[in-house]
């Protein structure tokens, strides 16, 4: 299983991908700085740690995360199909289904990474720009609110998933993800009530953190997400591990 | 002997349409099987079913003696195969492909890496990435994941597609010497005779899913060997002539008044005015020119592509 991981992490090796890895840390961050340079320099007061750290965070869950770890998923599992090496890789002595998990694996750690490094460039700048110390409550609250996302946003990802594994083209993973954010962001201005909203589980994601939910709209959310979660992984992974293998090459 | 690998029965069906239909094959130890047919006759199909990668509507595949399916790791890991156009991660160099290949294929030796690029021609550019390998490179490198482990047996579809001459020479160089070293075994198909001709020593011809013939490729020779039919008015007399006049002895009489000749073909005249001035009339005289082609062509109906 080592081998699969590192193999697998070798392969991202100078992808295109990883740009777009780079500009999810990089944007957020900038924000972040100008956030608190513009305190400064319009306001010529210290920002307040709130500021910095809620305003990254949502800014990941809400926009660039489910497109972009759309993407990601859906490279990491219609790569082979798409780069022709498809036939080779399912001819190592090795079960198709620790690919997956493999895969699966690498998705999580690669989402952890983004939303974990982007999080800590934040507290950065917000220890450069800020004359307070770091309330400890705050902190902690944010760590939470950190994992919660990763978690969400890892529950998100078996639908671009699938869409990826079926069509075997990366570009279909990258689509579900824009129209999942379309169809938040739609929900959201058309001021969708709750109740209806939490049953897209794009737009749920991004009230779990922002406002707590009531309990009943939180079980019919995340309920939602759940089961789209293991339903699409279910299938993704019984199409992934026993469908015929042709993808064309060059 | 237990042959590599025997197919019974194979048969994969795309809608009512049989890509592969109840090929029954066997390849022994040390043979190097052409797998020959024209554009959409099966090989690919049937190569994909015999790595587990497509599995068959009906009929098995044995390798090694052992059914294979896609959980055949065993095999697998004596197999090195070439399907259609290999991929590679282009993202990647050479080298770094090969060492992924290594590693999965749980190999330790990093020198086995050098070692098989120098084998393809590819050790200069080891550390150039594959996006901007030609077609023929890439061709060369997925041979060299093909060979990297010292597989037994050989699966190769296609392997000279997109290369130059002289590539499909040191490919067909370098594969005679694994066999002779190694002692492997190699499947190759091809849609063009004269690429495996000079390679194979069995030959499987396939055609709109069925494996039309399978034989030596020194039994495909004599079938296909030159000859001069000359019709005669006498065929004993005939023969007696052709030997001590001319000394042909590589003849036959197919037939009353019909003599076919292997030798000294390209002399007609001088067979023909040897045969009358004798008092032998001869009637007919006809060269054929039956090469190998040709023949595949006959067989496949005439639509290969050549
Ligand atoms: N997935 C599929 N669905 C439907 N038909 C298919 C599929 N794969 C192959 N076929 C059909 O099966 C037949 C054999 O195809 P195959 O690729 O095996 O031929 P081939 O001998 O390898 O040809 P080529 O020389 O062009 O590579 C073709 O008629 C093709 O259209
Ligand atoms: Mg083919």
């Amino acid at each position: 299983m080592t081998t699969i991981l590192y193999t697998e992490l070798l392969k991202c090796k100078r992808a295109s991908i990883l740009w777009i890895i780079a500009a999810v840390i990089v944007i957020p961050s900038l924000i972040s700085f100008f956030i608190g340079f513009g305190s400064w320099a319009i306001l010529d007061s210290p920002p307040k740690w709130s500021g910095f750290l809620v305003f990254s965070q949502s800014l990941i869950n809400m926009l660039i995360g489910p497109p972009v770890f759309a993407m990601l998923a859906s490279f990491l599992f219609a790569r082979e199909y798409q780069e022709g090496t498809v036939h080779s890789f399912f001819l190592y002595p090795r079960h198709r289904a620790l690919f997956f998990l493999g895969k699966l694996c690498i998705l999580l750690l690669l989402i952890t990474a983004i939303i974990g490094i982007t999080f800590l460039i934040s507290l950065g700048i917000g220890f450069m720009f800020t004359t307070t110390h770091l309330p400890y409550d705050l902190f902690i609250g944010k760590v939470w609110e950190l994992l919660k996302i990763i978690g969400l946003q890892f529950l998100l990802a078996p639908i671009a998933i699938l869409a990826g594994v079926l069509s075997r083209q990366i570009i279909a993973g990258i689509i579900v993800g824009i129209v999942g954010v379309t169809s938040s962001v739609i929900l959201m201005i058309a001021s969708t009530p709750l109740q209806y909203s939490v049953y897209n589980p794009y737009s749920f994601v991004t009230f779990i953190i922002d406002s707590p939910l009531e309990s009943s709209l939180m079980i019919r959310g995340f309920g939602t997400l759940m089961t789209l979660s293991i339903v699409c992984t279910a299938i993704s992974y019984y199409h992934y591990v026993s469908s015929d293998v042709q993808g064309s090459g060059v | 002997m237990e042959p590599i690998l025997k197919t019974i029965n194979l048969t994969k069906t795309y809608d009512n349409h049989a890509a592969v239909n109840k090929i029954n094959m066997s390849i022994g130890k040390g043979e190097i099987y052409g797998f020959l047919g024209p554009n959409g006759a099966g090989k690919t199909t049937a190569i994909r079913m015999m790595l587990g990668l497509v599995k068959p509507t009906s009929g098995e595949v044995e390798i090694f003696g052992e059914k294979i399916s896609k959980n055949s790791f065993k095999a697998f890991e004596r197999i090195g195969a070439i399907i259609e156009t290999p991929g590679s991660y282009k993202n990647l160099t050479a080298y770094e492909n090969l060492d992924i290949h290594r590693r999965l294929m749980g190999i330790s030796a990093k020198s086995s890496i050098e070692e098989t690029l120098d084998m393809v021609g590819l050790l200069e550019v080891r550390n150039r990435r594959v996006g901007k390998f030609s077609l023929g490179m890439k061709q060369r490198l997925g041979l060299a994941r093909a060979l990297l482990h010292q597989p037994d047996f050989l699966i190769l579809d296609e392997p000279t597609n997109g290369l130059d001459p002289q590539g499909i020479k040191d490919i067909r160089h370098l594969l005679l010497d694994l066999v002779k070293q190694r002692d492997i075994t190699i499947l190759v198909s091809s849609h063009i005779l004269s690429e495996i001709e000079q390679l194979a020593t069995k030959i499987g011809i396939i055609h709109q899913g069925q494996l039309l013939e399978e034989m030596d490729m020194e039994q495909l020779r004599q079938k296909n060997r030159h000859y001069l039919d000359i019709t005669v008015s006498n065929d004993q007399q005939a023969a007696f002539i052709l030997q001590e006049n001319l000394s042909i002895v590589d003849y036959t009489i197919t037939e009353l008044g019909k003599i076919r000749i292997y030798e000294r073909m390209n002399e007609p005249m001088i067979i023909n005015r040897t045969l009358v001035e004798n008092g032998v009339d001869v009637a007919e005289l006809v060269l054929n020119k039956g090469n190998l082609e040709q023949y595949f062509l006959q067989l496949t109906g005439g639509n290969a592509v050549v």
